[in-house]
């Protein structure tokens, strides 16, 4: 589990509030009583940073960004819940060519089963690396396997290792024996690639004979390719990369002054 | 040396911004705003090339919120409203800088002049759509038009459902249509955002190309042989023309660009915000929440001053810097031109420009003049030549084949503005709306029926407008942005259940159809 290091000083310098720190430990994927009181969820949470620094999975994103993002807290779009699909549903979409952000829905027979996976049994989601495969899931290249439990999550992002591969999400638990146990199966997904395709082998078009010819030559290349910013997100993604130069989109909501022109007041 | 082919692309979009329950609504400004410095002052140097017997070439796409915002009646008659108010402030100022400074009063002078001929322009010229003002100089020969997806989706987010990228395209195309008489050839995806097989669905409409970002093309398969300066062919017989990204920087950057000049006027420095409140809260809105008039009296002057400490504008000394930077500009293409003539001989390089049009006008005041001049120095230029895509397409004999990469032009050429911490609850919702209409839509519906489906379309569609989700991540309007998204899910909603219950609430269904009236009529059967 990758968690923001901003957790740590909130928890030793500032005085955060019991449902401050209960939702800390519901992103940490922690459990906590009903009876628990703020000194003991807070030995929790610290006993869990230990525990992930220890397993070096913390990372420090203080020094990384200085682009400020409006916090907005996850918004319930529809008030009767019961309108809402029942349906199992589970998302897979790029964000870039190494960030992968899954979301699901549980159907109540889904939920019901859910509900008796014993509590030491992780939720967790698994990804196929089925690129050039024709029979995906038995046939992967590679498989990846989340570590956090996802139980209390709707929505959660991954990173894996491969750009410009394929991808089936599976979100399931391991069983006693160590078995992965699928309960939804995702859609398959491209990701972007992030690598030059060099080969030599181009083919040309002929627009009025609507033929190809196959030729080789030698493709020279000299560009610069720009270091991409990573996303260096924790499970909510919540900071953007450096802000380029030029961006697209949303031209009335360009803001010249997050782009350092001047100061404004 | 091989001649250059210079391609300009103006993307023009706003999202659908109209609020016709209301007298006065902030955001209609958007729109307002971009007519006064940006669509307006455009059709104005269309006019002066024209008489300068410039044969230019522009590509100009307009999404289809824009189209039908520009087309509404009520929003005509707001934006003469409101113009009709800048006019008075600006014969006020005129007044009141008689015994300011002298530029100052150059400038109300200016500027009176300026939102008066605009008027003229779209009040008589064009009868207040000047919509027709662009079909005009499309008719000339001057521009290519082109559209994008309806609602300005960012399409690869919806790669899972074919239905949606059908309905989007669609529902882009027929807006377009409906306004300019004719289907366009080309197609802008919307942020850029293109992902494999997504030209299928472009070629069946008929489609003969569209634009990527450079991530798009040199992470493609295989490597472009040509780079970005040459358009390719997509396996489904699609041409693809790919930005000269580096080269568009030399006017957008924030740090080195052009727009940065000392002399150019200052963005946020507003007389809307500096005059006293009695005196201008007649002309900021009702709520009397300051805001842009459009009047502004200071230049950069400096990126290290504050904006209390900013000098005065003026606009004769800021045209001197547009003829330098647009010379320079020019100079740089052909310095270009002779580096890729080396690298690509027998290659006449495609260098292509692509920008969002109110990123003219609007946020670089100075951005239409720059853009006039570089044509007239291109124009005059023995090298380099302004193009439409079709001149260049059907010059082309052979082209290379290849796959475009999934892109955009968003940071690092991928989807993060549009999904990351603070958007991304935007997504289960919508496609929750999605699944339940593909199971609603195949179904036998009666008339009444069939208008409530498309009612839930365009609110589905309304919700995937790429502006929210980036509004979002740029924490610019934000509360508009989650309140325009709530509000589209919940309509969904509401209709659903009366699908569901049988239960018609005629009134609602009545002003839903009244308050975003857009995409009537539009037969949805042949998508999903």
């Amino acid at each position: 589990m990758i968690i923001d290091k901003k957790l740590s000083r909130l928890l030793e310098n500032e005085e955060p509030s019991i449902q401050e720190l209960r939702n800390i430990a519901k992103n940490m994927g922690i459990k906590l009583k009903r009876s628990m009181r703020k000194k003991d969820i807070i030995k929790v949470i610290k006993n869990k940073l230990l525990q992930l620094k220890e397993e070096g999975l913390i990372t420090d994103t203080t020094n990384q960004l200085s682009y400020q993002m409006p916090k907005i807290s996850r918004i319930d779009l529809v008030e009767n819940k019961n309108e809402l699909l029942n349906e199992n549903l589970l998302v897979i979409t790029s964000v870039n060519a190494n960030w992968i952000f899954a979301f699901w829905n549980f159907s109540k027979e889904l939920l019901k089963k859910i509900n008796k996976i014993p509590e030491n049994a992780k939720m967790i989601m698994r990804f196929y690396d089925i690129t050039n495969k024709d029979f995906p899931i038995d046939e992967a290249n590679r498989i990846y396997e989340s570590i956090n439990d996802l139980r209390e999550y709707k929505s959660y992002y991954f990173f894996v290792p491969s750009s410009n591969t394929e991808y089936i999400g599976e979100i399931g638990y391991l069983d006693y024996d160590k078995n992965f146990i699928p309960l939804i199966r995702s859609n398959k997904l491209k990701m972007p690639s992030d690598n030059l395709n060099i080969s030599e082998n181009i083919i040309f078009y002929d627009v009025k004979t609507s033929k190809k010819k196959k030729i080789r030559k030698k493709v020279n290349i000299n560009i610069i390719e720009k270091i991409p910013s990573i996303a260096n997100g924790n499970m909510t993604l919540p900071q953007l990369g450096d802000r380029p130069p030029i961006s697209g989109g949303g031209s009335f909501v360009w803001n010249l002054y997050s782009l350092n022109r001047g100061i404004k007041k | 040396m091989n001649k250059g082919k210079i391609l300009f692309v103006l993307h023009s979009h706003l999202p659908y911004v109209r609020h016709p329950d209301y007298e006065e609504f902030m955001e209609e400004r958007w729109l307002f705003e971009a007519i006064t410095e940006t669509y307006v002052p455009l059709i104005r140097m269309f006019k002066n090339l024209e008489r300068k017997e410039i044969d230019f070439k522009l590509t100009m796409s307009f999404s289809p919120t824009l189209i039908e915002m520009l087309n509404s009646i009520d929003l005509q008659e707001k934006y003469i409203r409101y113009l009709k108010k800048i006019i008075e402030l600006s014969e006020k100022e005129y007044e009141k800088t008689k015994d300011e400074e002298l530029i100052k009063h150059k400038m109300a002078d200016y500027y009176k002049n300026n939102f008066k001929e605009i008027l003229e322009i779209f009040e008589k010229e064009y009868n207040k759509n000047i919509l027709n003002a662009f079909k005009e100089y499309e008719e000339k020969g001057y521009l290519e038009l082109i559209t994008t997806s309806a609602t300005h989706a960012v399409l690869p987010l919806y790669s899972e459902y074919p239905e949606v990228i059908k309905m989007q395209i669609k529902y882009g195309l027929e807006t377009f249509k409906k306004f300019f008489g004719h289907y366009p050839k080309g197609f802008w995806l919307p942020e850029m955002g293109y992902y494999e097989g997504l030209d299928n669905y472009l070629k069946e409409f008929g489609l003969e190309y569209f634009f990527v970002e450079k991530e798009g093309l040199i992470y493609g398969n295989p490597y472009p042989i040509y780079d970005v300066y040459n358009p390719v062919i997509t396996n489904s017989k699609m041409f693809v023309f790919s930005r000269d990204k580096e080269n568009n920087i030399e006017i957008f950057d924030t740090e080195s660009g052009y727009l940065n000049d000392p002399r150019y006027r200052e963005f946020y420095r507003d007389i809307g915000f500096d005059r006293d409140y009695e005196y201008i809260k007649d002309y900021i809105d009702k709520s009397g929440v300051r805001c842009n008039t459009g009047i502004k009296y200071h230049k950069i002057t400096g990126k290290d001053k504050e904006l209390y400490d900013k000098l005065l504008y003026d606009i004769d000394e800021a045209y001197a810097a547009v003829k330098e930077d647009a010379d320079d500009f020019v100079q740089k293409r052909v310095n270009q031109l002779r580096k890729l003539n080396e690298k690509y001989p027998g290659l006449n390089p495609v260098m292509t420009y692509a920008f969002d049009t109110e990123f003219f006008g609007h946020w670089w005041y100075e951005g239409i003049m720059f853009l006039e001049k570089v044509i007239e120095y291109v124009y005059n230029s023995n090298n380099i030549e302004l193009k439409h895509p079709q001149n260049i397409l059907s010059e082309i004999e052979e082209v290379q084949m290849m796959t475009p990469a999934k892109s955009s032009w968003g940071i690092n050429g991928f989807f993060e503005e549009w999904i990351n911490g603070n958007n991304d609850w935007i997504y289960p919702a919508i496609y929750e709306m999605v699944e339940i209409l593909k199971k609603k839509i195949n179904k036998k519906w009666n008339e009444q029926e069939k208008n409530i489906i498309l009612l839930m379309i365009k609110e589905l569609m309304l919700a995937q407008s790429s502006d929210w989700a980036f509004i979002i991540s740029s924490g610019t309007t934000v509360e508009y942005a989650v309140n325009r998204i709530k509000t589209h899910v919940k309509r969904f909603f509401e209709l659903n259940a009366m699908l569901e219950s049988g239960k018609i609430e005629k009134n609602k269904l009545k002003y839903y159809m009244w308050v975003d009236k857009i995409f009537d009529n539009i037969d949805y059967s042949d998508i999903m």
